[in-house]
Formats: structure tokens, C-alpha cells, sequence
């Protein structure tokens, strides 16, 4: 039984832990600007 | 009437080009000629035709010869060092003729110098063009790709061309997506020459080619593998610096991401259209001459299936 308890402890810190980070990261958004873009030329 | 056209050379750029002229236009008659079976000079296949693009493996300075004599107009994709200095010399006999001779009207040339014609419009002077490049078209454009390695680059420097070693003078270059970055070395490219026939002011004008280790390593051995059908996705980075009206230094970097042959294809088609509009004047035209409608030239290129961009700064959000 106290293997089990301790085996429980530790998925839910682990859990805890990943929730944490997963929210807790800053994702955002790809770069908007910059990086590689189609040249303009000039109309006709 | 419409224009009669011919295309020598049976490899994989000689088929996209004969492909695209023929997509562009319906019912323009396209002859293909193998050189290897005929004589250009004599040829009656060639009799009437206006434009004959030079796509073959080998030299092309003979065949063109052959065909300025006859006042076809010549678009040439080669890019042998030799060959092509011996092109360069032939303005004369085309002005002669009252015919078109583009000499470098492929990828590693003619894109990198009609992209940097148009780049340089955001200059009031420029100081230096760097060109790289990345990939291969056919088996005979990768066994060119082997040969470059070992030879000898030449560069203009300080107002003089130089010589170096091939293979060495390493520097990380960064093609547009999906190429990405590579490990790029001097090689021996003809775009320098090219280039400084169109931009004489310009000080320094260099051409690196990717290459890995084994690249390297074997590159004064025959090929121990024989080369692909085709290439992957191959890149050309031009990068200009200069000055703007101010006398800020600037820089700016153009390129493309695409397969070799049809990047060549189409700028060697963009050439064609060009001369049958009647927009060049006889005589020698290289890639990036000022007095060229190189804008127009671009947008044929791009309507026909290559995407032009330009470096834009450190991507941010």
C-alpha cells in the first residue's frame, strides 16, 4: 500500500510539474516580419 | 507569324525549357537538335528559326559561333569558365549579324545577375556582390558541379580578377526555406566574369558554391557515385552592399529556392521572350546589363514558375 501511495505521489507531481510548465510557457506567435519574403517588382 | 525556335540539348533543362516555350505560346513551333548528330552550321532544321537556346552539355562557344553565322539569335545556359570568357568575345560577330547573343542565361548567372540589377535599384552605389549557390540540375550540371570544385575560382577583387583555389574560403550562407543553411566555398563559376561585364564599377564580386566534406574530399577524383536524374531543391543567394543616397552602408540579399532546372529553364525562356519582343539590341548581352529591361525579364520569370524573394531582416513577431 505504500508503494502504491508513493508510485500516486509521484505521477501527481509529475503531473503537476508538465501542467505547470505547459501553461506556464510563453508560446505566442511565429514570427510575423522579417525571415525570407517574395521580392516586389515594379507593374508594368 | 509566329516565332521559330530551337532548342539544342537533350538533358533535363533543354526538356523543361522546350516544355515552357511551348506552354507559353500556343502553336510556336519549337525544334529540338542534337548537336552531337548535326551540324549547326549547315543544319536544315535550323533553316528559318529566330532563337535557338543552347542547353547542351559541353561547350557552347563552337555552336554558337555556328549560329551567329547564320543570324539565328543565341541564348546560351552554359557555364563553363572557358567557354564562356570565349562567348564573351564574341559581341562583335553577333553585332555583326544583327543577332541577340545572351551568354549565362541560366540559374547561376543570369538569375543571380538580373536580381542583382534589380537590387541595386535601392542603392546610390555598390561596392560588392556576393553570389552563392546551392544544388544541381541534370547528371551533366552535377559532373560540372564535381569539376568546379577542383579548379580554380576566380573572383574580382580591388579592381583585378583573381585567382584561388577552389574549394576553400568556407562561409555559412543562408538560402531561403526549405534549403536552409549551408557551408558554401569558392568554386570555379563563371559569374564573377558575367557579373563585372555588367557591373564594371563594382569592387568585388565573388561566387561560392555549397559543398560537404565528401564533396570536397573527392572533388579531384571521378565521380564515385554516378549523379541523379535530377537534383533536389536547389538555392541562389545574391547579396549586394553599397551605400544608399546618405552614404549609409546597406546591404541587401535576394534569392530563390527551386529545383536547378527548372530555375534555369525559365530564366533562359524570360531570355527568349525578351528576344522576340525586340527588347535587346544585337549584339552581347549578359545578365544584369543596365541597358536591358531586366524587370520585365524578372516577371517572365516568375510567370514562369519561379518565386523571387528577398532577405527581409531577422525574423521577429
Amino acid at each position: 500500500m505504500k508503494f502504491v501511495r508513493r508510485v500516486l505521489a509521484a505521477l501527481t507531481a509529475t503531473l503537476l510539474a508538465a501542467a505547470a510548465i505547459r501553461i506556464g510557457g510563453s508560446g505566442g506567435t511565429p514570427p510575423q516580419h522579417g525571415g525570407w519574403q517574395p521580392l516586389d517588382l515594379p507593374d508594368p | 507569324m509566329s516565332p521559330r525556335l530551337a532548342i539544342v540539348g537533350a538533358g533535363v533543362v533543354a526538356r523543361r525549357v522546350e516544355k515552357r516555350l511551348a506552354l507559353a505560346h500556343d502553336g510556336r513551333s519549337v525544334v529540338t537538335v542534337d548537336s552531337r548528330l548535326v551540324d549547326l552550321a549547315t543544319s536544315r532544321r535550323l533553316d528559318g528559326v529566330d532563337v535557338v537556346v543552347l542547353a547542351q552539355q559541353g561547350p557552347h562557344h563552337p555552336a554558337a559561333v555556328a549560329l551567329l553565322d547564320r543570324g539565328i539569335h543565341v541564348v546560351s545556359v552554359g557555364d563553363q569558365v572557358h567557354d564562356v570568357a570565349a562567348l564573351l568575345e564574341e559581341g562583335d560577330r553577333a553585332d555583326s549579324r544583327d543577332a541577340v547573343l545572351v551568354v549565362g542565361a541560366g540559374m547561376w548567372s543570369g538569375l543571380t545577375g538580373l536580381m542583382a540589377r534589380h537590387l541595386a535599384g535601392s542603392f546610390a552605389s555598390i561596392d560588392e556582390i556576393h553570389l552563392a549557390l546551392h544544388g544541381t540540375a541534370g547528371p551533366a550540371c552535377a559532373r560540372q558541379h564535381h569539376r568546379a570544385l577542383a579548379g580554380t575560382a576566380v573572383a574580382f577583387d580591388d579592381g583585378a580578377f583573381t585567382s584561388m583555389r577552389a574549394g576553400t574560403g568556407r562561409e555559412l550562407v543562408w538560402f531561403p526555406e526549405p534549403v536552409g543553411a549551408y557551408d558554401c566555398y569558392r568554386a570555379e563559376l563563371p559569374a564573377p566574369m558575367v557579373l563585372h561585364r555588367a557591373f564594371p564599377q563594382v569592387e568585388r564580386i565573388t561566387a561560392r558554391m555549397s559543398a560537404n566534406r565528401r564533396d570536397r574530399f573527392t572533388s579531384r577524383l571521378p565521380m564515385l557515385t554516378p549523379p541523379h536524374k535530377e537534383g533536389g531543391v536547389g538555392a541562389c543567394r545574391v547579396e549586394l552592399r553599397g551605400a544608399d543616397a546618405s552614404g549609409a552602408r546597406m546591404t541587401v540579399i535576394g534569392g530563390i529556392a527551386e529545383m536547378v532546372a527548372t530555375a534555369a529553364a525559365a530564366t533562359a525562356c524570360a531570355y527568349v521572350e525578351a528576344t522576340i519582343r525586340g527588347s535587346m539590341r544585337p549584339g552581347l548581352v549578359v545578365p544584369g546589363e543596365e541597358s536591358v529591361d531586366t524587370t520585365s525579364i524578372l516577371r517572365d520569370i516568375v510567370r514562369f514558375g519561379v518565386r523571387l524573394q528577398e532577405f527581409t531582416g531577422v525574423p521577429n513577431s
